[in-house]
């Protein structure tokens, strides 16, 4: 992982320097609620680990479950471990995990994933500036999403439970035994 | 005269009857009884009643008669007086004319029992009276009646003595008098029978055929219950009123005692149990201990209470076992297991249980030991591997701290303490009491709702006409804020009164519609100046202004929070809520005229998106929507539906 450190440290250097990382107006928009059937608006983040940009559109026809997170949140701590059991699972029958860092310093969200146990597999993005978080009507992390093949948000989890990832995982299954 | 009639025993021969010839008029042909007449054998009973036994009767009755006149003016003194202290009342807890006239056992239809047990003792006077001077079938007559009556009493002081023992726990000295009073006038009866239970049954059976004297007896007895319930609710009534008097100049030195020490009411919190209005209009706070026979009577009364108010009073209830072991503001352990009790009930509320297990708690109050409090609570259905675990719980003994505390505070001494209002009520007051203070309350809040919603109407009135800007000059800053949040229209910002602001709306679309209007963004210094109406200061150079001491006010419109005067609902998922149209919450404004600054939709400020921070807090906040709220944590993309802004020039 402290490979990654440096990318990150740019990254956040970046932002305090505020250059721009896209063109925030035009990812603005209104940002409704994003509720089950929302169809889902593509974006670009940089990749937590390298700065390297990620586009949620190559996960085009796969089940993502997307996860909004930041360090200093508690259940997050436990919720994103949890998800790389998930997606040690369901990884080979097509499921994505995607999981956004809300947090304003880059470092910070790295120094969080480096303390877990275990790391974490699945994708890590960053939103330092919180401009793909804001399409979401987000209100409290961690938030997640689970996106269908069709590109259509399936549910809408807020908070993290072993309770609630146990109906997010016969979730995740229905949506990847559909066509 | 000594004239041995046919049909008398042995015994009528003695010395007993031969006093009771003495004192018998002259003798005379007795008609005969029916029921002697037609009974079987065909042989008279027509022997004169012993005239000591009627005079132990007598004797007994008297006694009974005022023994039943003091239990019934110390039950009115109990629920409806000052309750003074009798000596002869209340001797320990488990001798205690207190405890069994507060218990449920004390009345019967809302009429005390003694007043029944009254009505009997003039009887008995009057069938006394018509022993001695009555004409001989009468004699016979109504000295049976003296002896079934006692045989009656006898029968229910038994059942009476065995509740004392098993349900309520105590022993009235009163109570005990009238149980002798009963068992005199038994004997008394015996005794003027010649000492013949068999025969005085006998007679008593036949006497009871005499239907004169008998529905005679029925009207007196009725009679004599009607006008001393009469009476007793006549004085009910005149010591409510002296009590009611006499609370208020009470309430007054109090409230004033109180208010010169800072104190507030009682502190009611989440987590305190309560029943009644979902959106109370006043709020009535209880402190007790389960163990307390006070606290027990308050329950009765309370509930009485509730079943009326429900609908616009809260009731809570707050723990205060008397008892050293867990509350070390009390001074003495009379009541051992008070503080387990109080641990019990909370993790029945812990359960949502609290006042099933509350009404099971104080109706079996004097059993509560663990292996009882264990019973109830398997009694009611409650999941006892967590009730165990809960008891263990250190925190629930927290919980009950808080309250504790809070007690202390208000300098309560002991149970119940019940506060309605911000007036404190000591003792368990009665349902007519409560009642009372309820009304007086509901009408002042009903007023006091009734005042606040025209002001609010014309303060919504006002807002509409108000300047939409407002210049600010504070310290340092001089600036003018718009007065009210920012609606967009064509991309441009606009502030006026009775829109609904911009929600989901990011520092960087905020920025953009600000400067569209020809405006910018608020910084955050000029923000807090206008919401403080004082400059802040870094006081720690940090960058930082949401961490310093407070230059100005804490909320827009003063010192402290005010539940009401801003759009804050406090609760972060609830989805049936959303902003309201600006000026709504017309009090919500600072002396210079400045909407909403704090509640409905958080602020953006700052001029870059390295400071962009919002203000204010949102809606989903409560009191922790302050001039000097900021949140941080988030960057300037975030926008959610209690995210807008306004903007300075």
């Amino acid at each position: 992982m402290k490979k990654y450190t440096a990318a990150s440290a740019f990254l956040a250097l970046a932002l305090a320097a505020g250059l721009p990382t896209g063109s925030p107006l035009a990812q603005a928009g209104d940002a409704a609620s994003v509720t089950a059937g929302a169809k889902m608006e593509d974006f670009t983040l940089p990749r937590l680990s390298d700065g390297k940009d990620v586009t949620f559109s190559s996960y085009k026809g796969k089940v993502v479950l997307l996860s909004f997170w930041a360090s200093w949140c508690g259940p997050c701590r436990r919720e994103l471990p949890a998800y790389n059991k998930t997606y040690e699972k369901y990884k080979d029958k097509g499921l994505e995990i995607v999981a956004i860092s809300v947090d304003r310093d880059a470092a910070q969200a790295q120094g969080f994933i480096d303390g877990l146990d275990g790391g974490v597999d699945y994708t890590l993005l960053l939103d330092a500036q919180s401009m793909v978080m804001g399409r979401f009507d987000i209100v409290s992390m961690p938030t997640s999403f689970l996106i269908g093949k069709d590109g259509r948000v399936i549910h809408r989890e807020v908070g993290f439970s072993d309770e609630k990832l146990v109906e997010v995982e016969a979730k995740i299954l229905k949506a990847l035994e559909a066509k | 005269m000594g004239k041995k009639k046919k049909g008398s025993n042995k015994r009528s021969t003695n010395g007993v009857d031969e006093n009771a010839q003495s004192a018998a008029p002259p003798a005379q042909e007795p008609p005969a009884l029916e029921g002697a007449k037609n009974g079987g054998g065909g042989s008279e009973d027509l022997s004169q009643p012993s005239v000591i036994g009627i005079f132990i009767a007598a004797a007994a009755a008297i006694f009974g008669l005022w023994v039943s006149f003091r239990v019934t003016m110390r039950h009115l003194d109990l629920k409806y007086g000052e309750a003074l202290e009798d000596a002869l009342c209340n001797v320990s807890e488990t001798i205690s004319c207190d405890n069994v006239l507060n218990s449920d056992y004390a009345t019967v239809a809302g009429m005390p029992v003694s007043l029944p047990q009254l009505a009997n003792f003039v009887l008995i006077l009057v069938w006394v009276l018509l022993s001695l001077v009555g004409s001989r079938r009468l004699k016979q007559a109504a000295s049976s009646y003296i002896f079934g009556m006692g045989l009656l009493s006898v029968a229910v002081s038994a059942f009476m003595f065995y509740i004392s023992k098993s349900q309520i726990g105590s022993f009235c000295p009163y109570c005990m008098m009238l149980y002798g009073a009963n068992t005199a006038v038994f004997i008394g009866g015996l005794w003027a029978s010649g000492w013949a239970p068999g025969r005085a049954l006998k007679r008593l059976s036949t006497s009871l055929a005499f239907v004169p004297l008998l529905l005679g007896s029925a009207a007196l007895w009725g009679g004599t219950l009607a006008v001393s319930q009469a009476m007793y609710d006549q004085t009910k009534d005149r010591y409510i009123a002296e009590t009611l008097e006499r609370q208020a100049k009470d309430q007054e030195a109090r409230k004033a005692e109180l208010e010169a020490k800072g104190m507030k009411f009682p502190t009611v919190t989440d987590t305190d149990p309560w029943t009644g209005a979902e959106n109370p209009k006043i709020t009535v706070v209880e402190f007790a201990d389960f163990e307390c026979g006070y606290c027990k009577r308050l329950s009765y009364e309370l509930k009485r209470v509730k079943e009326e108010y429900g609908d616009s009073v809260r009731f809570v209830f707050k723990n205060y076992p008397m008892n050293t072991v867990c509350n070390p503001h009390v001074r003495n352990n009379r009541h051992r297991y008070a503080c387990g009790a109080a641990v019990a009930a909370e993790c029945a509320h812990k359960q949502g249980r609290f006042w099933d297990y509350h009404d099971v708690l104080f109706k079996n109050n004097h059993r509560l030991r663990p292996d009882d409090l264990e019973h109830y609570a398997e009694e009611i259905g409650l999941d006892m591997a967590a009730f165990d675990a809960c008891q263990k719980d250190p925190a629930t003994m927290d919980l009950i701290r808080e309250d504790m505390d809070d007690a202390k505070r208000l300098e309560v001494s002991g149970t119940p303490r019940t506060y309605i209002e911000g007036e404190e009520l000591r003792g368990a007051q009665p349902a007519e009491i409560l009642a009372a203070k309820l009304s007086k309350a509901l009408g002042e809040a009903t007023a006091r709702v009734q005042r606040d919603r025209d002001a609010l109407i014309q303060a919504r009135e006002a807002a509409k006409t108000a300047p939409t800007t407002v210049a600010i000059k504070v310290g340092t800053q001089s600036f003018t804020i718009d007065a009210f949040e920012a609606a967009i229209e064509d991309g441009k910002a606009t502030t006026a009164a009775d829109r609904e602001p911009a929600q989901h709306i990011n520092w960087f679309r905020a920025k953009e519609a600000c400067e569209a209007a020809g405006k910018r963004l608020c910084t955050q210094a000029e923000w807090m100046s206008a919401c403080m109406d004082a400059e802040p200061v870094d006081d720690d150079s940090d960058g930082k202004l949401d961490d310093d001491y407070i230059e100005g006010r804490e909320y827009p419109y003063g010192e402290s929070y005010i539940s009401g005067q801003c759009w804050v609902h406090g609760d972060l998922d609830n989805k049936n809520h959303n902003v309201v149209k600006s000026g709504y919450f017309a009090q919500c404004k600072t002396p210079s005229g400045v909407y909403d600054l704090t509640g409905n939709v958080a602020e953006w400020v700052g001029d870059s998106p390295q400071n962009a921070v919002l203000m204010g807090g949102g809606y989903s906040f409560q009191d922790k929507a302050k001039c000097f709220k900021t949140q941080d944590t988030y960057g300037p993309g975030w926008a959610n539906r209690y995210t807008g802004f306004r903007c300075c020039q």
